[in-house]
């Protein structure tokens, strides 16, 4: 048995040492309380992009939830495989957490997720290329750090691949579906430091923090597509499961 | 954030480097007025890169080519001789800036303010700025909460300084501090204030109050008379002596001869309480209240009220501070916050702790004179308190799980409810407060409320037991301060628990009997062997009751 501190809410708990502990990343970094209001996604109900299997979503049979069905209308997705899990549920508790991660800027909180994150890439499938959702400069200058690139911080070859262009000024968790998704077409673009040819038929994993709408993943997995990637998947640390964007 | 270390020696080195258009742009970013000592260092910020205007720019091509910037932790050593120029007066400063940091620090991003204006009044004079966090030793320490525990502290790969940087977690959500940031101060003589206060109260104090209330205004007249006193003030004041009251003159007069006052407290509870009573006592005074949530968190008051933890954002900023409970849970355990009254307040400056239960360490140097000191034994209704009674209680724990209530708590309990009484029970734990509430809902008919600090519906409970409408409230030790409720009777079950120390026992004892209309009342301890604690809080309670006594 030994003491530590709690990563989330720094007080002090004792964990007895096993080897869980050695091997597991998120284990032994929260106190048992705190733990315990973290919500593991366990089982899928969208093969795509990884709906965790909780509440009455309406079963299509294609084992592709309505969102993903919309999505297929629309090019780059008629053609081209997404694929997208995340490690948690989007609850109440994990929102504060990451909220306290990237807006307070509380940095080693990603320690919580970065070895978990590897792991579950790797239950998906081989990739090429790990890159992240990059911020706009201003934001990042603000925030000190990009969410992303850090929660990345233990893959092997990230690259930097995209930028952001169009002008998203405003925050995206203040908009609505809608605006997300017209704003954020054509949102990134090739670095300029990047050679076109270098992603050509290559697999390439995105990383960013939270799925709210796929609408940011997708956007940029479109760019990466336009490029000739062969396929483009991602992860996150958490999926919103709010009601499967119908109004 | 990245700067220049500049010497002058080295200015003038780069100005023979110049054109004639950079030495122009060069010359803009120095500090208006030079140090006499030309090794003195000065700092420039390498501005980020969407902040960077044309006037800049060539200046900054210069020293990225000659000089290369560091983060501020780097340069440490370098910067115990800092050179900042002294106001310059012909500079139309910022008057809202101003507000903002004055008698504070404060990091960048809690000043509004583009960094190049921020920047310009650091060269004329009007702000300086300091560490966030420094190395010390092996470590660091955050200079805001003083935190240097490694396990609150974490390093991260920073965008501003393009290097790794060290920030605090204790402080975290006051705004994170990290070692490549500076903490700025408004730099400039304080304006002498012509604003008059006057004293809108008009109540009559006890004489009990009335004489600490002398003493507090003769100690402030003798210190900021310049009187080589102990700068420390102990009032020792009795559960319900009606300490707030006692303050008043001593504020009136602190207020008078333009001091800044601060009254501090370890609960958001009370400062919201003591707001609507300080404001309607200084009516022409500027009073603000600190809390987190609060709204005006940056305007500057002539009294302010606030939580310790809000204090960690002033420097150097009051004459005289009160701090009220000083022995509440957590000021005597949280080293942050005993930091931080440290840093609010003046170099010559007067703390007066207000308590009905100073640790051991405080009662020694009050009664050995090391502090001036002054007792209040009784309440402003000029009864003496409650003296608590001892009941066995047997091994209630055991009683608790076969499902009983100890039959002494129980018969005590009935009476109470006969005599249409209201009871605040206290417990030793969570888990025993709800075993109790559950065998008391199948045994009474009253209506019977459990609560604890983590209760979401704390505050409505409380309230709910104020209206009268919950009968008994059985609850862990969180109610032991400040919640009064007229004609409330008190019963600790566990009183013999490492929890209830003397002084939580003394605080639980002085619920009872507040108002003036029921000044009695019971308060007994049941217990399973009695502890040196409780024979301690009874020894006190009867002490304060024989000094009012002899003092009437």
């Amino acid at each position: 048995m030994s003491e530590q501190r709690c990563l989330w809410c720094l007080e002090h708990f004792a964990v007895a040492f096993s080897w869980s502990w050695v091997v597991g990343g998120g284990t032994g970094k929260l106190c048992n309380e705190c733990n315990s209001k973290m919500e593991k996604i366990t089982s899928v109900i969208c093969k795509e992009c990884g709906r965790p299997n909780i509440g009455n979503v309406k079963m299509t049979g294609e084992a592709q939830c309505s969102d993903c069905m919309r999505w297929s209308a629309i090019p780059p997705w008629s053609s081209q495989p997404f694929l997208h899990r995340a490690l948690y549920i989007y609850n109440p508790f994990i929102q504060e957490f990451i909220a306290r991660y990237k807006y307070r800027g509380d940095v080693e909180l990603a320690t919580l997720f970065v070895d978990d994150l590897v792991s579950l890439a790797r239950e998906m499938g081989g990739f090429d290329i790990v890159t992240t959702i990059p911020l706009r400069e201003k934001r990042e200058w603000e925030r000190g750090f990009n969410q992303a690139d850090v929660l990345a911080g233990k893959f092997r070859m990230v690259e930097p691949l995209l930028n952001r262009v169009k002008n998203s000024e405003d925050k995206q968790s203040k908009r609505t579906r809608e605006d997300r998704l017209a704003a954020l077409s054509g949102a990134f673009a090739l670095r300029e430091d990047v050679e076109r040819s270098s992603l050509v038929g290559k697999r390439i994993l995105l990383v960013d923090d939270i799925y709210t709408t796929g609408a940011t993943l997708r956007s940029a997995g479109a760019t990466l597509y336009s490029m000739g990637a062969k396929s483009v998947a991602a992860v996150s640390v958490a999926r919103s499961i709010g009601a499967s964007g119908e109004k | 954030m990245l700067f220049y270390p500049l010497s002058f020696h080295k200015v003038r080195e780069l100005l023979s480097l110049c054109s004639y258009t950079q030495k122009e742009a060069f010359l803009q970013v120095l500090p208006y007025e030079h140090p006499q000592n030309a090794s003195q260092l000065w700092l420039l910020p390498q501005l980020p890169r969407h902040e960077k205007d044309e006037t800049y720019s060539a200046a900054y091509q210069l020293l990225d080519h000659t000089i290369e910037p560091k983060p501020l932790i780097h340069l440490q050593n370098d910067l115990k001789q800092i050179y900042f120029p002294p106001p310059n007066y012909l500079y139309p400063y910022n008057e809202e800036l101003k507000s903002f940091a004055q008698h504070r620090r404060l990091l960048l991003d809690e000043l509004p303010f583009s960094i190049k204006e921020i920047y310009d009044h650091v060269k004329n004079g009007f702000l300086t700025y300091q560490h966030g966090i420094i190395q010390k030793g092996k470590g660091y320490e955050c200079q805001r909460c003083g935190n240097s525990d490694s396990s609150l502290l974490a390093t991260f790969s920073c965008y501003r300084c393009k290097g790794s940087c060290v920030y605090c977690r204790s402080c975290l959500m006051m705004g994170r501090i990290s070692s490549c940031t500076p903490l700025l101060t408004w730099n400039d003589v304080e304006n002498v204030n012509e604003t008059s206060h006057e004293l809108g109260w008009e109540g009559t104090l006890s004489p009990y109050q009335e004489k600490a209330s002398e003493k507090l205004c003769d100690t402030i007249e003798d210190f900021f008379a310049g009187k080589n006193t102990s700068s420390f003030f102990l009032i020792w004041a009795v559960c319900g002596a009606g300490k707030t009251e006692m303050l008043f003159h001593g504020i009136a007069l602190a207020l008078q001869k333009n001091l800044r006052v601060l009254i501090a407290t370890p609960r958001t509870d009370v400062v919201l309480e003591l707001e609507p009573r300080i404001k309607s006592a200084f009516p022409k005074t500027k009073v603000i209240a600190l809390y987190g949530g609060a709204e005006d968190r940056f305007t500057n008051g002539e009294l302010v009220i606030s939580t310790t933890h809000q204090l960690l954002r002033f420097h150097k900023a009051f004459d005289l501070v009160i701090i009220d409970e000083v022995d509440a849970f957590p000021f005597t355990v949280d080293k942050k916050l005993r930091y931080a009254v440290s840093q609010a307040k003046k170099e010559r400056s007067l703390t007066v702790f207000v308590s009905a239960t100073p640790d051991e360490k405080m009662k020694w140097e009050a009664k050995t004179k090391a502090i001036l000191s002054v007792k209040v034994a009784r309440r402003y209704h000029k009864h003496p308190l409650p003296v608590p009674k001892f009941q066995w209680a047997g091994q209630w724990d055991k009683t608790l799980q076969k499902r009983r209530i100890p039959s002494t708590l129980f018969r005590w309990l009935l009476q109470q409810m006969d005599r249409e009484k209201q009871v605040f029970l206290f417990v030793p734990s969570v888990k025993v407060m709800e075993q109790v509430v559950v065998i008391l809902r199948d045994e009474l008919d009253s209506v019977v409320e459990g609560v604890h600090a983590g209760d979401e519906d704390r505050r409505e409970k409380v309230m709910e037991f104020r209206k009268g409408n919950t009968r008994i409230l059985v609850t862990t030790t969180i109610l032991e301060r400040g919640v009064t409720v007229k004609g409330v009777q008190v019963a600790v079950l566990g009183a013999e628990d490492r929890i209830f120390t003397e002084s939580a026992l003394v605080q639980i004892a002085g619920r009872v009997g507040r108002s003036p209309e029921e000044p009695t009342g019971d308060v007994v301890f049941f217990h399973y062997g009695k502890t040196k604690e409780m024979v301690q809080a009874v020894k006190h309670v009867k002490m304060m009751n024989d000094l009012g006594e002899r003092e009437v």
